[in-house]
This record gives structure tokens, C-alpha cells and sequence, in this order.
């Protein structure tokens, strides 16, 4: 199937011009993924929209800036917060036209160009049979016995480890890098991606790892495993939010605009929880499978805008990579 | 004359396929010449452990391939074929399967454990060198095996006659090869580990061990900095380029030999065997173990794995063919020492910067995933080049000397000489050349992910995506089956290259 796919593409390397509408979204690795929410996306949105969606995959930001208006985006999915800055100025997304009082989230969401779809609290998640204290603030977390090993991603090339030391430096402000000197003896290691980092952590070579509190519930839902869970702190936890947005240059506007609307669905929002386990951003918790419902989450939330966060970026990295070159 | 010609073009236009993207990202970005402390830092790192790498990984490959080259067992040529998996496999999954041994709970932990010592850990500059000779032990080996072969077998007679002793012995008929051979294979790897990047960070234990790929990387995903990503790549292929000088300037060439066989009646005193076959054994248990326990850890959930693995291998298959032939046949057509020292320089070009660099100056033209089997066919075989160009280019030299004359006192044309005297000596190398290429091709991910999609995706590609999809049963499966592809495809075509080579 694939092979006729691939000859087809070799033969006819612009494909004839289809009778039906295309919308080109463009999406990170994991999300078009056969292990992603892609494909049940694509076939819900094609039920009605009369489009051909597709799917392309790969590095969002920095595809999209080096292709600038003349890109065949029309929907770009899976950006972040933190980077949304820089994606803004760029100038080439357009509204997102739909209402942010829809939106169930732990903040108050304001913006009009990028638009919420799923979210998770950063956290620590830990295998609970191998921990002898079950670590419930960033204090107790330095305080593990020594041979209890943390893996983090490297906040220079991972968007979760850069969740991370602005988490860190949101909640110690001036003593962020004193904080990092003290957890530095319990880091294993720092890993280039999240995949790595996780990778490491259910293999058992690390006890706690970066990342998010619903992650277990791919364990519980998958595996029946109830042993890994998320730390709670009581500082309170950083929101991460994946977005989605309009492309301004795109050539089919009505059905770019019918997608938007779309990801507000509840058919859409459905899709989230099981295929990219985190939480829908436009249902409240009692729409959420029981499962998620009961996962453990923090009664604080402690973020930094788009501003906040760009303006931090380079020098709280800076002083991660300090602290822990020591 | 003519011979030349094609052989100087296509090394030049080998060197524009990669030379390119980096001037297109000259362009793109432009240029403001200006690195940061970090940076700085971070092409010391670079550069210190590239040079430990490639020393360490030569001095374990010294004394194992000689015990190699001239002991004679059973399963010794699928031993060679196995101990290069190292080498082709994804770095990821080398990794875990490294980790399985000598990670925190792997093995040699609980070996330790056993007999009341302490454990050691291997995160540190000692795990990123561990691991970086676990890579390119066996491409050391390789190269070194054929040097040994390459001694006539006449000056070990002569030797034996003249009552030589071991040292004297070593000193005039195996370090004259050693020093033909040991720069440039101490070049190539300490090339390859320039660009090292998830390793040596998820080894080196955090940002101490930070390299230039890293700041590439930030340079491109955070900060959109063209400008500084391409500075930063020209800075490895710089110091790619003064390795490479180096290794020539300190390389005296050697005429080749025809080789010996692995009879000599004096390697098979008994203790001489016995030192040799325990050098082995090491070797093997070393390089074999990480590989056992992928095949252990994957091998219970091969059979469950889903459909589209399977035809994502398909896919690679697919992909990895087309390549395979075009890396030999520009092998073939830049056997010339000018060629072997650009390829070489292919090497320290991240795949990263290589793939945008395409991207930038074929935009304009056409739409890049409208041809992203194209460009992951032409730049898998681009990048297999240095390999088999280094295999391929000492038989064609050897074949040249000793028939050349002879062909044009027989006024044979030089297509002549190569369909009639060159090819059918070159079978063999060409056999594992191609063997070699596939699975190198099989097993990359580098290039791939900045084009890939979900509709063509590879198999290492797709590897990687059940891991973020927190699959990581179906990608220890996966990762097996990569890792039988890639055997498969050097062990048959490295037999078929033997069975029809003429000597």
C-alpha cells in the first residue's frame, strides 16, 4: 500500500490537482502519527467537511518560518506557549475566530491567534515501587536519598525542558540557580527529547522523570500499570498547552475556519485524552474519561505568559546550564 | 586521462551536494561571525572528546583486528559481518541496548553487585567515549583488517627466514601499514563523533557535555538563527577538514600487496592462538552484549507488532535499494584519493543542517516533500560514500598496478580494462560495499526526520514514533527487526561478494 504510495509520489512528483479541497495542517511527529490523535482527527473532520485533510509532519516552527507566506500550511497544530512569541511576529497566522470563554483551563485565556486544543501540568512522574518517599514539593525532590535518580530534558533543544527552568525559575525567582546546584547530584542525566528522557525512566535506568501529570494514564489505560504517578507539588505546577492555529495565506479559508470550529467539538476534544493522553482544553473535568478525572492535580498553577517567558528564556537557560556544568 | 576526468567531476560534484546546502544557508542567514561563551565551551567539549574517541577507539582496534586478521575459526567471517551492528544501528537504540549492560541495574552493575564491589556509573566523559568506541570500534576494525591483509605474505617469509624477532618483525612489516592506515581511520571517526549529539548529552550526564551539534540545534528550533546554525556547521566541517589534512600529511601511502591468507604456520603456536582467540573473546563480549540484550529485551514483542512497522520496513527496503546502487556507483566513480579525502568531509555535516540547508535551495524551484524520496535516496547514499569508497578505493589501486601495464600493452580501452579487469576483481569489496550501504541505509534516521511523514515513513522513523507514542515494547520489537535487516543485508551480499570474487 505504502509502496504504491511512495511510486505514485515518485512518478507524479505534483499530483494531479484534486477535485475536493485540501487543508494542509501541519503537525509535529507525534501527533500525525498512527499512535497520535491524527488519523481519528482526520476521519471525524472528513465526515463533514467535504476536504481532503493532510496530515504533514515534522518541525513546525521552524519549517513555517523558513517557508514564510508562500507555505502550504493552512492549519498549523502542536505549537507551544513558549514559542508562540516568536510565531507571532512572524505575522503569518490569522485569528483563530473562535470564543475563549469556551476554553475549561487552569488560566484565563485571552489570546486571539492561538488557540488552546489539549493541555497537561509539567510535572515528575515516578515509579512508585522503587521510591522509599513519594516527593510532594520541589524541596522533597532534592531531598531524595542519593541513589534516587531524576531524568530531565535539556531546555535547549526540548520545549519540555524548557517548561521546566521556567517553571523552576517562576517558583525560586533569584535562587533559581541555587535550586539547580542542589538538585544537580540527583539528575542522572539530561536528555536532547522527551522520548529519550521517558524512554530512560520505563526502562528503569532513571526513578523519576520530566514529564507530565497525565502521563500515567497511558499506563493505567495501556498497560494496567497503576505504579508509575505524577508528583504533586505544592508550589503549585506549570500548565503546558499545545495550540493550534490559522494560517493567514491559506487557500482554503472556509474550510481552515470549519477546522478551527471543529477542534472546539466535542467529537474533537473526545479524540484528545486517549490518542495524545493529556487533558481537552474545551471540556470541563467532569466531561473527561474517569480516568482522567482521577488523576492526582495540583490545586495551584503557576505560569509565565508569552512575554514572561521569551523575555527569561536566554538567561534562565543560561543559568541551568551554569548551575549544572559544575 | 579519461579515467581522471570522471573521477575528479564526480568528487566535485560529490562536494557540491553537500557544499551546497551549507552556502545556501550562507546565504539564507548571511553572516555575523559571533559565538558565545557557551559556545565556545561547547566546540572545546566538541573537539576533546572527538580526539578520545577516535584515538581510543584505534588502539582497541590495533591488537583485536590483528588477532582477527590471522587466526583462522569457525564463524569467523559472520563474526566480522555481526560486529559491525554497532555501527549501522540507530544511536538510540545502540544506546539502550548499551545502558542494558552497563547502565545503573544493567548487567555488569549487578556483576559487581555479586561480588560485594560498589557500582560504577557511566554517565561522564568515560560513558560518551565508551560508547563512541562501542560505535566505531567496528569501522576501525574494518579498515585495519584489510591493511593487515593487505601485507604480502612473501615478507612474512622473508621475515621468518632472516630469523627476525617479534619486534623486529612488527617494527618493519606491520608498522610501516599501520602508519598507512591508523590517520586516516583515527580521521573518519574522529569526523563521525564530531557531530555526536543525543549521545554524548544522554551519556555525558548534562550540559558539561555539550556539543556544537546541540548549539546547532538550539540555533535552528528555539532561536531560528540560520545565520548562526550554518557558522556553527561551518565550524565542524573545519575542523573536519584539518583532521583529514592532518591524517594525509602524516600518511605515508604503501604499495598493496596480494594479501595473505590466514595459514601462516608461526600465528599458530599454541600460545600465540591462545592470546589472540582471548583478545577475540573480549572483543566479542563487548561489542556483542549491547546487541544481545536489544535482541533480548525486542525479541518477545516482534511478532506482536503492528502492521505498519512492517511496511514501513517495506518502505526502508524501498529506499535503501535505489541508494545502495547509487552509492556504489559513485564510489566506483570517485575512486580516487581526492574523492576519498571530500567524502570523508561529507561526514561532518549534521544531518540537520544538510536537510534545511536542501531545503532552502530547492524551495524556490519545487516543493521539497514532493521529493523527499529523492532526497533521502541521494543523501543515504551520499553519506554511505565515505564507507565504501574506503572499502572499494585500495582493490581498484591494486587491480590498476598489477594489470594495468598489461591491459595497454594490449591496447584494451580503459572501459575495456574496467568491465574486464577491474570490476570482476572488485566483487568482493563491492559485495560489502553494497551490503554495507543498505544497511546503513536501513538503519538511518538522521536525514529523515526533518522530511519524513507519516505516509512514507521509515522504519527507524517509525521506531521513533512508537517511542514518543510510549510504545516502548513495539519499539524494542521494531528495533530488533531493523537490526536482522541490516545483518541480513551485509551478511548476504558480503557472501555473495566472496562466493563470485575472482582472486
Amino acid at each position: 500500500m505504502k509502496i504504491t504510495l511512495l511510486i505514485s509520489t515518485m512518478l507524479s512528483a505534483t499530483a494531479a490537482v484534486a477535485e475536493t479541497p485540501v487543508l494542509t495542517v501541519y503537525a509535529p511527529d507525534y501527533f500525525a502519527s498512527e499512535w497520535g490523535p491524527g488519523p481519528a482527527i482526520e476521519a471525524e473532520f472528513e465526515k463533514t467537511c467535504g476536504c481532503d485533510l493532510q496530515f504533514s509532519a515534522g518541525d513546525l516552527l521552524p519549517r513555517i518560518m523558513l517557508e514564510g507566506s508562500s507555505t502550504d500550511a493552512d492549519i498549523v497544530i502542536g505549537l507551544n506557549t513558549d514559542v508562540t512569541k516568536k510565531a507571532r511576529e512572524t505575522g503569518l497566522f490569522a485569528e483563530h475566530g473562535q470564543d475563549n470563554a469556551d476554553l475549561k483551563l487552569p488560566i484565563e485565556w485571552t489570546d486571539g491567534t492561538f488557540l488552546p486544543f489539549d493541555w497537561a501540568y509539567v510535572s515528575f512522574v515516578y515509579n512508585a515501587d522503587k521510591m522509599s518517599t513519594m516527593p510532594s514539593s520541589f524541596e522533597d525532590l532534592v531531598n531524595l536519598p542519593a541513589d534516587h535518580k531524576i531524568v530531565i530534558q535539556d531546555p535547549r533543544s526540548s520545549i519540555s525542558g524548557l517548561a521546566l527552568v521556567l517553571w523552576v525559575k517562576a517558583v525560586y525567582g533569584d535562587k533559581a540557580a541555587d535550586y539547580w546546584t542542589r538538585l544537580s547530584p540527583n539528575i542522572l542525566t539530561v536528555t536532547s527529547g522527551w522520548s529519550e528522557a521517558y524512554g530512560l525512566f520505563t526502562e528503569g535506568e532513571a526513578d523519576v522523570v520530566l514529564s507530565f501529570n497525565t502521563s500515567p494514564s497511558y499506563h493505567i489505560v495501556a498497560e494496567e500499570d497503576e505504579t508509575k504517578k505524577a508528583a504533586i507539588f505544592e508550589e503549585g505546577h506549570y500548565p503546558y498547552f499545545e495550540l493550534v492555529a490559522k494560517v493567514s495565506s491559506t487557500d482554503v479559508p472556509d474550510v481552515a475556519d470549519a477546522f478551527m470550529e471543529f477542534v472546539m467539538s466535542s467529537e474533537f476534544q473526545s479524540i484528545i485524552p486517549f490518542t495524545n493522553w493529556s487533558y481537552p482544553a474545551a471540556q470541563s473535568s467532569d466531561e473527561w474519561p474517569e480516568v482522567f478525572a482521577n488523576l492526582p492535580a495540583p490545586a495551584k498553577t503557576v505560569y509565565l505568559n508569552e512575554q514572561q517567558a521569551a523575555n527569561l528564556r536566554n538567561s534562565t537557560v543560561e543559568e541551568w546550564r551554569n548551575a549544572l556544568s559544575k | 586521462m579519461a579515467q581522471r576526468v570522471v573521477q575528479i567531476s564526480t568528487s566535485i560534484l560529490y562536494l557540491l551536494v553537500f557544499a551546497m546546502p551549507i552556502l545556501g544557508l550562507a546565504i539564507y542567514g548571511g553572516v555575523d561571525l559571533h559565538f558565545t561563551a557557551s559556545d565556545i565551551a561547547a566546540i572545546k567539549f566538541t573537539v576533546l572528546q572527538a580526539i578520545l574517541s577516535a584515538v581510543l577507539s584505534v588502539a582497541a582496534a590495533i591488537p583485536t583486528s590483528r588477532a582477527l586478521a590471522r587466526q583462522n575459526f569457525k564463524g569467523r567471517e559472520v563474526l566480522i559481518s555481526v560486529l559491525s551492528a554497532p555501527f549501522i544501528l540507530p544511536v538510540i537504540v545502540a544506546i539502550s541496548g548499551v545502558l542494558l549492560i552497563f547502565g545503573r541495574e544493567g548487567l555488569f552493575n549487578q556483576f559487581l553487585d555479586s561480588l560485594g564491589q560498589d557500582a560504577v556509573s557511566i554517565y561522564g566523559l568515560s560513558g560518551i567515549l565508551l560508547v563512541h568506541v562501542f560505535f566505531n570500534l567496528p569501522l576501525a576494525i574494518r579498515i585495519l583488517l584489510f591493511g593487515w591483509g593487505a601485507i604480502p605474505i612473501e615478507h612474512h617469509r622473508v621475515a621468518r627466514g632472516l630469523n627476525l624477532n617479534a619486534w623486529a618483525r612488527f617494527k618493519i612489516i606491520e608498522l610501516p601499514m599501520l602508519v598507512s592506515r591508523v590517520p586516516a581511520a583515527m580521521a573518519i571517526i574522529f569526523v563521525i563523533c564530531l557531530s555526536s549529539f543525543a549521545v554524548a548529552l544522554l551519556l555525558g550526564g548534562g550540559p558539561r557535555a555539550t556539543t556544537v551539534e546541540l548549539a546547532i540545534y538550539q540555533a535552528f528550533r528555539f532561536d531560528f538563527d540560520i545565520a548562526k546554525a550554518g557558522q556553527l556547521a561551518l565550524v565542524q566541517a573545519g575542523f573536519a577538514a584539518v583532521a583529514i589534512i592532518i591524517s594525509l600529511a602524516v600518511m605515508k601511502r604503501l604499495d598493496v600487496g596480494i594479501g595473505y591468507l590466514p595459514t601462516e604456520p608461526m600465528w599458530h603456536s599454541r600460545t600465540m592462538r591462545l592470546v589472540d582467540l582471548g583478545m577475540i573473546s573480549i572483543l566479542s563480549i563487548f561489542m556483542l552484549a549491547p546487541i544481545l540484550a536489544v535482541i533480548y529485551r525486542g525479541l518477545p514483542h516482534l511478532a506482536e507488532l503492528p502492521t505498519s512497522v512492517w511496511s514501513a520496513a517495506a518502505t526502508s527496503v524501498f529506499i535503501a535499494l535505489p541508494s545502495s546502487v547509487l552509492c556504489i556507483l559513485i564510489s566506483v566513480f570517485m575512486a580516487h584519493r581526492l574523492g576519498e579525502s571530500i567524502s570523508i568531509l561529507a561526514l561532518s555535516i549534521s544531518p540537520l543542517v544538510l536537510g534545511v540547508g536542501l531545503f532552502v535551495i530547492i524551495r524556490p524551484y519545487i516543493n521539497p516533500f514532493d521529493v523527499t524520496f529523492w532526497i533521502v535516496v541521494l543523501l543515504n547514499a551520499v553519506l554511505a560514500v565515505p564507507f565504501t569508497l574506503r572499502l572499494i578505493l585500495p582493490e581498484i589501486q591494486k587491480a590498476q598496478s598489477d594489470f594495468g601495464r598489461l591491459s595497454r600493452t594490449m591496447r584494451m580501452s580503459v572501459g575495456g580494462m574496467w568491465a574486464w579487469v577491474i570490476l570482476p576483481r572488485l566483487l568482493r569489496p563491492l559485495g560489502f560495499s553494497f551490503g554495507l550501504a543498505l544497511a546503513l541505509s536501513l538503519g538511518d534516521l538522521g536525514v529523515i526526520v526533518l522530511l519524513g511523514s507519516p505516509e512514507n515513513a521509515t522504519l527507524p522513523y517509525q521506531i521513533m514514533q512508537l517511542r514518543t507514542g510510549y510504545r516502548l515494547d513495539s519499539a524494542a520489537g521494531a528495533s530488533v527487526l531493523l537490526l536482522m535487516m541490516c545483518l541480513f543485508a551485509i551478511v548476504i551480499f558480503d557472501g555473495l561478494g566472496r562466493r563470485y570474487a575472482k582472486h
